[in-house]
Protein backbone atom coordinates (compact mmCIF):
# COMPACT_ATOMS: atom_id res chain seq x y z
CA UNK A 1 0.00 0.00 0.00
CA UNK A 2 3.14 2.41 -0.13
CA UNK A 3 2.04 3.17 -3.72
CA UNK A 4 -1.41 4.47 -2.65
CA UNK A 5 0.40 7.10 0.05
CA UNK A 6 2.99 8.24 -2.26
CA UNK A 7 -0.51 9.20 -4.44
CA UNK A 8 -2.52 10.53 -1.87
CA UNK A 9 0.58 12.38 -0.75
CA UNK A 10 0.89 13.69 -4.20
CA UNK A 11 -2.64 14.86 -4.90
CA UNK A 12 -2.93 16.45 -1.47
CA UNK A 13 0.17 18.45 -1.43
CA UNK A 14 -0.84 19.86 -5.33
CA UNK A 15 -4.47 20.41 -3.97
CA UNK A 16 -2.96 23.18 -1.62
CA UNK A 17 -0.41 24.49 -4.34
CA UNK A 18 -3.20 25.50 -6.30
CA UNK A 19 -6.07 28.69 -5.56
CA UNK A 20 -8.94 25.88 -5.31
CA UNK A 21 -8.67 24.33 -2.10
CA UNK A 22 -8.02 28.05 -0.59
CA UNK A 23 -11.15 29.30 -2.61
CA UNK A 24 -13.48 26.71 -1.82
CA UNK A 25 -12.21 26.08 2.19
CA UNK A 26 -12.92 30.31 2.46
CA UNK A 27 -16.16 29.69 1.22
CA UNK A 28 -16.81 26.71 3.12
CA UNK A 29 -16.55 28.70 6.12
CA UNK A 30 -18.06 31.79 5.36
CA UNK A 31 -21.10 29.69 4.54
CA UNK A 32 -21.21 28.05 7.34
CA UNK A 33 -20.40 30.77 9.95
CA UNK A 34 -23.16 32.79 8.36
CA UNK A 35 -25.56 29.48 8.99
CA UNK A 36 -24.49 28.94 12.43
CA UNK A 37 -24.69 32.69 13.31
CA UNK A 38 -28.09 32.11 11.94
CA UNK A 39 -29.33 29.42 14.26
CA UNK A 40 -27.68 30.76 17.12
CA UNK A 41 -29.17 34.07 16.77
CA UNK A 42 -32.64 32.54 16.29
CA UNK A 43 -31.94 30.33 19.64
CA UNK A 44 -30.60 33.16 21.51
CA UNK A 45 -34.13 34.97 20.89
CA UNK A 46 -36.76 32.11 21.68
CA UNK A 47 -34.82 31.00 24.77
CA UNK A 48 -34.87 34.57 25.45
CA UNK A 49 -38.60 34.78 24.68
CA UNK A 50 -39.74 31.64 27.03
CA UNK A 51 -37.71 33.17 30.20
CA UNK A 52 -39.94 36.38 29.58
CA UNK A 53 -42.81 33.86 29.40
CA UNK A 54 -41.74 31.11 31.98
CA UNK A 55 -39.46 32.79 33.58
CA UNK A 56 -36.59 31.65 35.64
CA UNK A 57 -33.70 30.24 33.12
CA UNK A 58 -34.19 28.34 30.02
CA UNK A 59 -33.73 24.42 29.29
CA UNK A 60 -33.31 24.39 25.84
CA UNK A 61 -30.63 22.36 24.86
CA UNK A 62 -27.80 24.13 22.93
CA UNK A 63 -27.02 20.28 21.47
CA UNK A 64 -30.22 20.03 20.09
CA UNK A 65 -30.98 23.36 18.83
CA UNK A 66 -28.27 24.44 17.77
CA UNK A 67 -25.26 21.62 16.93
CA UNK A 68 -27.73 18.85 15.76
CA UNK A 69 -29.02 21.97 13.06
CA UNK A 70 -25.64 22.62 12.49
CA UNK A 71 -24.40 19.41 11.86
CA UNK A 72 -27.54 18.82 9.79
CA UNK A 73 -26.14 21.75 7.37
CA UNK A 74 -22.85 20.83 7.45
CA UNK A 75 -24.08 17.58 5.56
CA UNK A 76 -26.25 19.29 3.04
CA UNK A 77 -23.02 21.72 2.57
CA UNK A 78 -20.21 18.65 2.04
CA UNK A 79 -22.93 16.53 -0.05
CA UNK A 80 -22.43 19.70 -2.67
CA UNK A 81 -18.58 20.63 -2.00
CA UNK A 82 -17.18 17.04 -1.95
CA UNK A 83 -18.12 16.51 -5.77
CA UNK A 84 -15.74 19.39 -6.45
CA UNK A 85 -12.88 18.01 -4.74
CA UNK A 86 -12.76 15.21 -6.23
CA UNK A 87 -14.33 15.36 -9.62
CA UNK A 88 -10.43 16.23 -11.21
CA UNK A 89 -8.97 13.49 -8.89
CA UNK A 90 -8.83 10.59 -12.18
CA UNK A 91 -10.93 12.28 -15.28
CA UNK A 92 -7.79 14.72 -14.79
CA UNK A 93 -5.29 11.84 -14.72
CA UNK A 94 -7.14 10.78 -18.21
CA UNK A 95 -7.31 13.80 -19.66
CA UNK A 96 -3.65 14.64 -19.53
CA UNK A 97 -2.14 11.33 -19.58
CA UNK A 98 -0.71 10.75 -16.53
CA UNK A 99 -2.81 8.08 -16.30
CA UNK A 100 0.06 6.16 -18.47
CA UNK A 101 2.40 6.74 -16.00
CA UNK A 102 0.42 5.57 -13.31
CA UNK A 103 -0.82 2.29 -14.97
CA UNK A 104 2.61 1.66 -16.06
CA UNK A 105 3.91 1.78 -12.72
CA UNK A 106 4.86 -0.80 -10.13
CA UNK A 107 1.47 -0.43 -8.37
CA UNK A 108 -1.64 -1.91 -8.58
CA UNK A 109 -4.89 -0.66 -10.37
CA UNK A 110 -6.21 -1.06 -5.81
CA UNK A 111 -3.39 0.93 -5.05
CA UNK A 112 -4.18 3.79 -7.01
CA UNK A 113 -7.67 3.75 -6.05
CA UNK A 114 -6.92 4.08 -2.28
CA UNK A 115 -4.84 6.48 -2.81
CA UNK A 116 -7.17 8.75 -4.42
CA UNK A 117 -9.74 8.06 -2.18
CA UNK A 118 -6.70 8.97 0.60
CA UNK A 119 -6.04 12.21 -0.72
CA UNK A 120 -9.67 13.33 -1.10
CA UNK A 121 -10.48 12.37 2.75
CA UNK A 122 -7.27 14.23 4.41
CA UNK A 123 -8.19 17.26 2.06
CA UNK A 124 -11.93 16.94 3.28
CA UNK A 125 -10.59 16.11 7.14
CA UNK A 126 -8.70 19.13 6.92
CA UNK A 127 -11.64 21.63 6.12
CA UNK A 128 -13.90 19.42 8.44
CA UNK A 129 -11.27 20.19 11.50
CA UNK A 130 -11.92 24.23 10.99
CA UNK A 131 -15.67 23.48 12.04
CA UNK A 132 -14.28 23.32 15.64
CA UNK A 133 -14.36 27.01 15.73
CA UNK A 134 -17.89 26.78 16.46
CA UNK A 135 -17.89 24.47 19.13
CA UNK A 136 -15.00 25.65 20.66
CA UNK A 137 -15.95 29.57 20.68
CA UNK A 138 -19.19 29.12 21.77
CA UNK A 139 -17.95 27.08 24.87
CA UNK A 140 -16.54 30.34 25.98
CA UNK A 141 -19.93 31.69 27.24
CA UNK A 142 -22.68 28.79 26.90
CA UNK A 143 -22.37 25.32 28.58
CA UNK A 144 -23.42 22.17 26.48
CA UNK A 145 -22.58 18.28 25.98
CA UNK A 146 -19.11 17.02 24.18
CA UNK A 147 -20.05 13.96 23.66
CA UNK A 148 -22.47 14.92 20.66
CA UNK A 149 -20.25 16.70 19.35
CA UNK A 150 -17.50 14.61 19.00
CA UNK A 151 -20.33 11.81 17.86
CA UNK A 152 -21.03 14.60 15.17
CA UNK A 153 -17.80 14.82 13.52
CA UNK A 154 -17.10 11.12 13.83
CA UNK A 155 -20.13 10.97 11.83
CA UNK A 156 -19.02 13.69 9.18
CA UNK A 157 -15.47 12.17 8.93
CA UNK A 158 -17.01 8.64 7.88
CA UNK A 159 -20.00 10.48 5.72
CA UNK A 160 -17.23 12.59 3.71
CA UNK A 161 -15.47 9.06 3.15
CA UNK A 162 -18.66 8.32 1.39
CA UNK A 163 -18.97 11.14 -0.34
CA UNK A 164 -15.40 10.76 -1.38
CA UNK A 165 -15.40 7.33 -2.97
CA UNK A 166 -18.48 8.30 -4.65
CA UNK A 167 -16.69 11.22 -6.16
CA UNK A 168 -13.56 8.79 -6.97
CA UNK A 169 -15.63 6.43 -8.74
CA UNK A 170 -17.29 9.25 -11.08
CA UNK A 171 -14.18 11.01 -12.28
CA UNK A 172 -13.14 7.51 -13.18
CA UNK A 173 -15.81 7.14 -15.30
CA UNK A 174 -14.91 10.46 -17.64
CA UNK A 175 -11.86 12.81 -18.74
CA UNK A 176 -14.34 15.50 -18.38
CA UNK A 177 -14.65 17.07 -14.62
CA UNK A 178 -17.95 18.97 -14.72
CA UNK A 179 -19.35 15.43 -15.80
CA UNK A 180 -17.63 13.60 -13.37
CA UNK A 181 -18.93 16.65 -10.75
CA UNK A 182 -22.27 16.00 -11.29
CA UNK A 183 -22.72 12.47 -11.73
CA UNK A 184 -20.77 12.24 -8.03
CA UNK A 185 -23.70 14.81 -6.75
CA UNK A 186 -26.49 12.63 -8.28
CA UNK A 187 -24.82 9.54 -7.08
CA UNK A 188 -24.72 11.10 -3.30
CA UNK A 189 -27.76 12.80 -3.61
CA UNK A 190 -29.62 9.36 -4.61
CA UNK A 191 -28.28 7.80 -1.44
CA UNK A 192 -29.65 10.34 0.71
CA UNK A 193 -33.32 10.62 -0.60
CA UNK A 194 -32.86 6.48 -1.19
CA UNK A 195 -34.79 6.25 2.35
CA UNK A 196 -37.74 8.17 1.25
CA UNK A 197 -38.98 5.00 -0.17
CA UNK A 198 -39.62 3.78 3.23
CA UNK A 199 -42.19 5.83 3.66
CA UNK A 200 -44.27 4.20 0.65
CA UNK A 201 -43.37 0.71 1.49
CA UNK A 202 -46.02 -1.82 3.00
CA UNK A 203 -44.11 -4.84 5.30
CA UNK A 204 -41.93 -2.90 8.19
CA UNK A 205 -38.96 -5.19 6.66
CA UNK A 206 -39.19 -3.21 3.79
CA UNK A 207 -39.19 0.41 5.63
CA UNK A 208 -36.50 -0.53 7.52
CA UNK A 209 -34.07 -1.87 4.41
CA UNK A 210 -34.62 1.69 3.18
CA UNK A 211 -34.43 3.39 5.93
CA UNK A 212 -30.82 1.64 6.64
CA UNK A 213 -30.03 2.35 3.08
CA UNK A 214 -30.19 6.32 3.47
CA UNK A 215 -27.05 7.67 4.36
CA UNK A 216 -28.67 10.52 6.08
CA UNK A 217 -30.74 8.53 8.96
CA UNK A 218 -27.30 7.07 10.23
CA UNK A 219 -26.10 10.29 10.75
CA UNK A 220 -28.58 11.74 12.75
CA UNK A 221 -27.34 8.82 14.86
CA UNK A 222 -23.92 10.44 15.19
CA UNK A 223 -25.77 13.84 15.59
CA UNK A 224 -28.00 12.76 18.77
CA UNK A 225 -24.49 11.35 20.06
CA UNK A 226 -24.88 7.63 19.62
CA UNK A 227 -21.99 5.30 18.12
CA UNK A 228 -23.91 3.66 15.81
CA UNK A 229 -22.11 0.53 14.78
CA UNK A 230 -24.21 -0.34 11.76
CA UNK A 231 -23.59 3.09 10.55
CA UNK A 232 -19.95 2.81 10.37
CA UNK A 233 -20.59 -0.55 8.95
CA UNK A 234 -22.75 0.42 6.30
CA UNK A 235 -20.52 3.67 5.52
CA UNK A 236 -17.62 1.82 5.53
CA UNK A 237 -18.80 -0.90 3.19
CA UNK A 238 -20.40 2.05 0.73
CA UNK A 239 -16.63 3.14 0.61
CA UNK A 240 -15.33 0.08 -0.16
CA UNK A 241 -17.92 -0.79 -2.96
CA UNK A 242 -17.36 2.31 -4.61
CA UNK A 243 -13.64 1.56 -4.52
CA UNK A 244 -14.44 -1.53 -6.23
CA UNK A 245 -16.05 -0.18 -8.59
CA UNK A 246 -13.59 2.78 -9.31
CA UNK A 247 -11.04 -0.26 -9.60
CA UNK A 248 -12.65 -1.73 -12.31
CA UNK A 249 -13.62 0.98 -13.70
CA UNK A 250 -9.67 1.58 -14.02
CA UNK A 251 -9.06 -1.83 -14.53
CA UNK A 252 -11.28 -1.76 -17.90
CA UNK A 253 -9.55 0.28 -19.49
CA UNK A 254 -6.69 -2.01 -20.19
CA UNK A 255 -9.43 -4.34 -22.22
CA UNK A 256 -10.45 -1.60 -24.37
CA UNK B 1 14.95 -9.63 -22.80
CA UNK B 2 12.02 -8.76 -24.12
CA UNK B 3 9.64 -11.85 -26.15
CA UNK B 4 6.91 -11.15 -28.28
CA UNK B 5 5.07 -13.62 -29.68
CA UNK B 6 1.75 -14.24 -31.41
CA UNK B 7 0.61 -10.61 -30.01
CA UNK B 8 -2.65 -9.61 -31.33
CA UNK B 9 -5.42 -6.51 -30.81
CA UNK B 10 -8.29 -5.54 -31.46
CA UNK B 11 -10.14 -2.28 -30.80
CA UNK B 12 -13.40 -3.14 -31.30
CA UNK B 13 -13.54 -4.44 -35.11
CA UNK B 14 -10.26 -2.39 -36.18
CA UNK B 15 -7.23 -4.89 -35.99
CA UNK B 16 -4.31 -2.67 -34.36
CA UNK B 17 -1.66 -4.93 -34.45
CA UNK B 18 -1.78 -9.04 -35.93
CA UNK B 19 -0.22 -11.75 -34.68
CA UNK B 20 3.73 -9.83 -33.93
CA UNK B 21 6.43 -11.88 -32.38
CA UNK B 22 9.68 -10.52 -32.33
CA UNK B 23 12.77 -10.68 -29.41
CA UNK B 24 15.44 -8.84 -27.94
CA UNK B 25 18.47 -8.99 -26.22
CA UNK B 26 19.76 -7.16 -23.39
CA UNK B 27 21.71 -4.44 -24.05
CA UNK B 28 20.12 -4.19 -27.73
CA UNK B 29 18.83 -1.26 -29.06
CA UNK B 30 15.84 -1.39 -31.33
CA UNK B 31 13.83 0.42 -33.79
CA UNK B 32 10.21 -0.06 -34.23
CA UNK B 33 9.37 1.69 -37.98
CA UNK B 34 6.17 2.25 -39.83
CA UNK B 35 3.73 4.64 -41.17
CA UNK B 36 1.08 6.18 -38.70
CA UNK B 37 -1.59 3.42 -37.37
CA UNK B 38 0.95 0.47 -38.08
CA UNK B 39 0.38 -0.20 -34.57
CA UNK B 40 4.30 0.98 -32.96
CA UNK B 41 2.40 2.50 -29.47
CA UNK B 42 -0.51 -0.04 -29.47
CA UNK B 43 2.47 -2.84 -29.27
CA UNK B 44 4.06 -0.56 -26.69
CA UNK B 45 1.61 0.09 -24.55
CA UNK B 46 0.98 -4.03 -24.52
CA UNK B 47 5.01 -4.30 -23.31
CA UNK B 48 4.32 -1.57 -20.88
CA UNK B 49 1.68 -3.49 -19.38
CA UNK B 50 -0.80 -0.09 -20.22
CA UNK B 51 -3.14 -2.10 -21.65
CA UNK B 52 -3.85 -6.12 -22.37
CA UNK B 53 -3.07 -7.74 -25.84
CA UNK B 54 -6.45 -9.68 -27.44
CA UNK B 55 -4.45 -12.57 -27.96
CA UNK B 56 -0.59 -13.81 -27.38
CA UNK B 57 1.92 -12.88 -24.57
CA UNK B 58 4.42 -10.72 -24.06
CA UNK B 59 7.59 -11.65 -21.22
CA UNK B 60 10.17 -9.14 -20.30
CA UNK B 61 12.89 -10.45 -17.91
CA UNK B 62 11.27 -13.84 -17.82
CA UNK B 63 8.12 -12.13 -16.57
CA UNK B 64 4.75 -12.43 -18.44
CA UNK B 65 2.84 -9.06 -18.74
CA UNK B 66 0.30 -9.70 -17.50
CA UNK B 67 1.03 -12.88 -14.83
CA UNK B 68 3.44 -10.58 -13.26
CA UNK B 69 3.00 -6.84 -14.17
CA UNK B 70 5.01 -5.53 -10.86
CA UNK B 71 7.63 -7.47 -11.77
CA UNK B 72 7.67 -5.89 -15.56
CA UNK B 73 6.97 -3.06 -14.48
CA UNK B 74 9.92 -1.96 -11.96
CA UNK B 75 11.65 -3.08 -14.79
CA UNK B 76 10.62 -0.61 -17.25
CA UNK B 77 11.12 2.99 -18.12
CA UNK B 78 8.17 4.68 -20.34
CA UNK B 79 7.93 7.59 -22.38
CA UNK B 80 4.17 7.53 -23.85
CA UNK B 81 2.98 9.85 -27.16
CA UNK B 82 2.06 12.32 -25.11
CA UNK B 83 4.83 13.23 -22.02
CA UNK B 84 2.78 11.96 -18.62
CA UNK B 85 3.58 15.33 -16.89
CA UNK B 86 1.73 17.27 -14.20
CA UNK B 87 1.58 20.67 -15.70
CA UNK B 88 1.27 21.89 -11.61
CA UNK B 89 4.20 20.32 -10.32
CA UNK B 90 8.23 21.56 -10.14
CA UNK B 91 10.19 19.29 -12.95
CA UNK B 92 12.17 18.14 -9.83
CA UNK B 93 9.26 17.25 -7.57
CA UNK B 94 7.95 15.04 -10.69
CA UNK B 95 10.74 13.26 -11.03
CA UNK B 96 11.33 12.45 -7.29
CA UNK B 97 7.31 11.38 -7.39
CA UNK B 98 8.24 9.22 -10.60
CA UNK B 99 10.97 7.52 -8.72
CA UNK B 100 8.92 7.07 -5.80
CA UNK B 101 6.29 5.43 -7.77
CA UNK B 102 8.52 3.41 -9.36
CA UNK B 103 9.72 2.08 -6.27
CA UNK B 104 13.59 3.40 -6.29
CA UNK B 105 14.75 2.69 -3.05
CA UNK B 106 14.48 5.83 -1.35
CA UNK B 107 18.14 7.04 -0.64
CA UNK B 108 18.78 6.74 -4.34
CA UNK B 109 16.30 9.04 -5.49
CA UNK B 110 18.21 12.07 -5.04
CA UNK B 111 21.18 10.91 -6.86
CA UNK B 112 18.89 9.75 -10.00
CA UNK B 113 17.03 12.40 -10.35
CA UNK B 114 19.88 14.70 -10.59
CA UNK B 115 20.86 12.21 -13.19
CA UNK B 116 18.18 12.06 -15.16
CA UNK B 117 17.87 15.81 -15.08
CA UNK B 118 21.52 16.17 -16.44
CA UNK B 119 21.41 13.26 -19.03
CA UNK B 120 18.20 14.80 -20.42
CA UNK B 121 19.98 19.04 -20.05
CA UNK B 122 17.23 20.34 -17.59
CA UNK B 123 19.63 21.06 -14.70
CA UNK B 124 18.79 24.97 -15.25
CA UNK B 125 14.74 24.20 -15.49
CA UNK B 126 14.41 22.07 -12.06
CA UNK B 127 12.79 24.56 -10.39
CA UNK B 128 10.16 25.56 -12.80
CA UNK B 129 6.56 24.48 -13.11
CA UNK B 130 6.41 22.32 -15.72
CA UNK B 131 3.52 23.34 -17.29
CA UNK B 132 5.22 26.56 -18.44
CA UNK B 133 7.88 24.89 -20.15
CA UNK B 134 7.99 24.74 -23.86
CA UNK B 135 6.76 21.44 -25.63
CA UNK B 136 10.55 20.36 -26.64
CA UNK B 137 11.10 20.74 -22.40
CA UNK B 138 8.06 19.27 -21.47
CA UNK B 139 9.23 16.48 -23.93
CA UNK B 140 12.66 15.87 -22.52
CA UNK B 141 10.89 15.87 -18.75
CA UNK B 142 8.98 12.34 -20.67
CA UNK B 143 12.48 11.83 -21.41
CA UNK B 144 14.40 11.98 -18.16
CA UNK B 145 10.79 10.15 -16.19
CA UNK B 146 11.84 7.04 -18.27
CA UNK B 147 15.28 7.50 -17.15
CA UNK B 148 15.16 8.15 -13.61
CA UNK B 149 15.17 4.67 -12.27
CA UNK B 150 17.24 3.35 -14.52
CA UNK B 151 15.03 0.84 -15.81
CA UNK B 152 16.91 -2.53 -17.27
CA UNK B 153 14.52 -1.77 -20.37
CA UNK B 154 13.03 1.86 -21.96
CA UNK B 155 10.03 1.96 -24.06
CA UNK B 156 10.43 5.14 -25.74
CA UNK B 157 7.59 6.50 -28.21
CA UNK B 158 9.00 9.03 -30.71
CA UNK B 159 11.57 10.20 -28.20
CA UNK B 160 12.62 13.21 -30.22
CA UNK B 161 8.99 14.72 -31.08
CA UNK B 162 9.63 18.40 -30.58
CA UNK B 163 12.99 18.80 -30.23
CA UNK B 164 15.53 21.41 -31.67
CA UNK B 165 18.24 19.95 -33.97
CA UNK B 166 21.08 20.39 -31.21
CA UNK B 167 18.53 18.46 -28.36
CA UNK B 168 17.83 15.71 -31.74
CA UNK B 169 21.11 14.99 -31.73
CA UNK B 170 22.05 15.05 -27.57
CA UNK B 171 18.86 12.77 -27.22
CA UNK B 172 20.19 10.89 -29.73
CA UNK B 173 23.66 9.83 -28.21
CA UNK B 174 21.92 9.80 -24.76
CA UNK B 175 20.09 6.79 -26.27
CA UNK B 176 23.18 5.25 -27.98
CA UNK B 177 24.95 5.30 -24.58
CA UNK B 178 22.18 3.63 -23.15
CA UNK B 179 23.01 0.03 -25.04
CA UNK B 180 25.18 -2.66 -23.15
CA UNK B 181 23.23 -1.71 -20.11
CA UNK B 182 19.99 -1.27 -21.18
CA UNK B 183 17.83 -2.73 -23.45
CA UNK B 184 15.49 -0.08 -25.61
CA UNK B 185 12.84 0.09 -28.42
CA UNK B 186 12.51 3.16 -29.50
CA UNK B 187 9.36 4.11 -32.12
CA UNK B 188 9.98 6.51 -34.81
CA UNK B 189 8.90 8.41 -38.39
CA UNK B 190 12.05 9.89 -38.37
CA UNK B 191 13.95 7.34 -40.64
CA UNK B 192 17.81 9.08 -40.00
CA UNK B 193 16.97 8.61 -36.09
CA UNK B 194 16.78 4.68 -36.45
CA UNK B 195 19.67 4.77 -39.28
CA UNK B 196 22.07 7.21 -36.23
CA UNK B 197 20.90 5.09 -32.78
CA UNK B 198 19.46 1.23 -33.51
CA UNK B 199 21.67 -1.48 -34.29
CA UNK B 200 18.29 -3.22 -35.48
CA UNK B 201 15.57 -2.31 -37.24
CA UNK B 202 11.58 -3.69 -37.07
CA UNK B 203 9.47 -2.56 -39.65
CA UNK B 204 5.74 -2.57 -38.98
CA UNK B 205 2.65 -1.65 -41.56
CA UNK B 206 -1.00 -2.01 -40.87
CA UNK B 207 -0.33 -4.54 -37.88
CA UNK B 208 1.98 -7.05 -39.15
CA UNK B 209 5.39 -7.12 -39.29
CA UNK B 210 7.41 -6.34 -42.75
CA UNK B 211 11.10 -6.58 -42.10
CA UNK B 212 13.32 -7.00 -38.90
CA UNK B 213 16.85 -6.81 -39.86
CA UNK B 214 19.60 -5.02 -39.07
CA UNK B 215 20.42 -1.90 -41.83
CA UNK B 216 22.87 -2.84 -44.04
CA UNK B 217 21.29 -6.37 -43.92
CA UNK B 218 17.96 -4.83 -45.25
CA UNK B 219 18.88 -2.61 -47.98
CA UNK B 220 21.25 -5.67 -49.20
CA UNK B 221 17.96 -7.53 -49.33
CA UNK B 222 15.94 -5.03 -50.87
CA UNK B 223 17.80 -4.87 -54.04
CA UNK B 224 19.82 -6.97 -56.30
CA UNK B 225 21.21 -3.64 -58.67
CA UNK B 226 23.44 -0.65 -57.70
CA UNK B 227 22.83 2.80 -59.01
CA UNK B 228 25.21 5.25 -59.83
CA UNK B 229 25.27 9.10 -60.47
CA UNK B 230 26.88 10.01 -63.15
CA UNK B 231 27.37 13.96 -64.29
CA UNK B 232 29.21 14.89 -67.57
CA UNK B 233 29.98 18.28 -69.20
CA UNK B 234 28.15 17.70 -72.25
CA UNK B 235 25.83 15.18 -72.06
CA UNK B 236 24.81 15.29 -75.50
CA UNK B 237 24.72 11.55 -76.87
CA UNK B 238 26.40 10.05 -73.91
CA UNK B 239 23.12 8.10 -73.87
CA UNK B 240 24.22 5.34 -76.43
CA UNK B 241 27.25 4.88 -74.25
CA UNK B 242 26.08 4.14 -71.27
CA UNK B 243 23.43 1.51 -73.37
CA UNK B 244 26.21 -0.23 -74.28
CA UNK B 245 27.34 -1.14 -71.54
CA UNK B 246 25.83 -4.98 -70.55
CA UNK B 247 23.99 -5.14 -67.43
CA UNK B 248 22.53 -1.72 -67.45
CA UNK B 249 19.00 -2.45 -66.09
CA UNK B 250 17.67 1.15 -66.58
CA UNK B 251 18.78 4.99 -66.41
CA UNK B 252 17.22 8.29 -65.79
CA UNK B 253 18.37 11.67 -67.64
CA UNK B 254 17.61 14.93 -65.61
CA UNK B 255 19.79 18.44 -64.66
CA UNK B 256 22.86 17.23 -66.77
CA UNK B 257 22.98 14.00 -64.93
CA UNK B 258 21.79 10.32 -65.51
CA UNK B 259 20.76 7.85 -62.54
CA UNK B 260 21.91 4.44 -63.56
CA UNK B 261 20.67 0.93 -62.41
CA UNK B 262 22.94 -1.27 -62.77
CA UNK B 263 23.24 -4.97 -62.06
CA UNK B 264 25.00 -5.94 -59.03
CA UNK B 265 28.31 -7.14 -60.36
CA UNK B 266 32.06 -5.82 -60.34
CA UNK B 267 32.29 -6.57 -63.72
CA UNK B 268 29.45 -4.45 -65.07
CA UNK B 269 29.91 -1.72 -62.69
CA UNK B 270 33.79 -1.66 -63.85
CA UNK B 271 32.60 -1.58 -67.60
CA UNK B 272 30.41 0.96 -66.95
CA UNK B 273 32.82 3.35 -65.49
CA UNK B 274 35.54 2.40 -68.48
CA UNK B 275 32.54 3.41 -70.84
CA UNK B 276 32.24 6.67 -68.90
CA UNK B 277 35.77 7.87 -68.84
CA UNK B 278 36.72 6.69 -72.64
CA UNK B 279 33.19 8.02 -74.13
CA UNK B 280 34.93 11.75 -73.99
CA UNK B 281 31.56 13.22 -72.50
CA UNK B 282 33.92 15.06 -70.21
CA UNK B 283 33.37 13.07 -66.73
CA UNK B 284 32.33 15.70 -63.81
CA UNK B 285 30.89 13.12 -61.11
CA UNK B 286 30.46 9.46 -60.64
CA UNK B 287 29.40 7.94 -57.35
CA UNK B 288 27.40 5.51 -56.35
CA UNK B 289 23.67 6.15 -54.75
CA UNK B 290 23.09 4.60 -51.72
CA UNK B 291 19.54 2.50 -50.99
CA UNK B 292 18.63 5.02 -48.08
CA UNK B 293 16.09 3.58 -45.80
CA UNK B 294 13.64 6.15 -46.95
CA UNK B 295 13.31 3.77 -50.08
CA UNK B 296 13.31 0.77 -48.07
CA UNK B 297 10.69 2.06 -46.08
CA UNK B 298 8.44 3.05 -48.87
CA UNK B 299 8.81 0.04 -50.63
CA UNK B 300 8.19 -1.90 -48.01
CA UNK B 301 4.77 0.05 -46.60
CA UNK B 302 3.21 1.44 -49.66
CA UNK B 303 3.59 -1.66 -51.70
CA UNK B 304 2.15 -4.95 -51.23
CA UNK B 305 5.94 -6.78 -51.75
CA UNK B 306 5.67 -7.67 -47.90
CA UNK B 307 7.08 -10.76 -46.75
CA UNK B 308 10.89 -9.75 -47.37
CA UNK B 309 11.59 -10.78 -43.97
N1 LIG C 1 -8.13 3.61 -28.39
C1 LIG C 1 -8.31 3.22 -29.67
N2 LIG C 1 -9.53 2.89 -30.12
C2 LIG C 1 -9.72 2.47 -31.39
N3 LIG C 1 -8.75 2.34 -32.29
C3 LIG C 1 -7.50 2.65 -31.92
C4 LIG C 1 -7.21 3.11 -30.59
N4 LIG C 1 -5.88 3.33 -30.50
C5 LIG C 1 -5.37 3.03 -31.71
N5 LIG C 1 -6.34 2.62 -32.55
C6 LIG C 1 -6.13 2.18 -33.95
O1 LIG C 1 -5.14 1.17 -33.95
C7 LIG C 1 -4.27 1.32 -35.04
C8 LIG C 1 -2.83 1.40 -34.57
O2 LIG C 1 -2.65 2.57 -33.82
P1 LIG C 1 -1.28 2.98 -33.14
O3 LIG C 1 -1.55 4.15 -32.30
O4 LIG C 1 -0.70 1.78 -32.48
O5 LIG C 1 -0.40 3.38 -34.39
P2 LIG C 1 1.05 4.02 -34.45
O6 LIG C 1 1.88 3.07 -35.24
O7 LIG C 1 1.54 4.35 -33.10
O8 LIG C 1 0.78 5.33 -35.29
P3 LIG C 1 1.48 6.77 -35.19
O9 LIG C 1 2.72 6.67 -35.99
O10 LIG C 1 0.49 7.68 -35.84
O11 LIG C 1 1.72 7.09 -33.76
C9 LIG C 1 -4.74 2.56 -35.80
O12 LIG C 1 -5.50 2.12 -36.88
C10 LIG C 1 -5.59 3.29 -34.81
O13 LIG C 1 -6.63 3.97 -35.46
MG1 LIG D 1 2.13 6.06 -32.21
Amino acid sequence: MMGALIIARKDYRSFFNSAVAYVITALFIFLMSWMFFQILSTYASRSFMMMMQGGGAPNMNLNEYVFAPHFGNVNVVLLIMIPALTMRLLSEEKKSRTMDLLMTSPITSTEIVVGKILAGCFLTWTILAFLSIYPLSTKLFAQFDKGPIITSFIGLALLSGVYVSMGVFASSLTENAIIAYFVAFVISLFFWVIGWASASMDGPVAQAVFNHLSIVSHFSDFAKGMINTSGIIYYLSLIVFFGFLTQRSLESSRWR
Amino acid sequence: MIEISHLTKKYGNIMAINNISFSVQKGEIVGFLGPNGAGKTTTMKIITGFMAPSSGVAKVAGHDVFENPIEVKKRIGYLPETPPVYSDMLVKDYLEYVARLKKMPSNKITKGVEQALEKTNLTQVHKRLIGNLSKGFRQRVGIAQALVHSPEVLILDEPTVGLDPKQVIEIRNLIKGLAGEHTVILSTHVLPEVTATCKRIIIINKGEIVAEDTFEGLSSRMSDTRRFYVRVRRPANFEGHIKSVSGVRSFKFANNSFEVELDKSDDSNEKLSEVVVKSGAGLLEFRAVDVSLEDIFLKLTTTDTGGVA
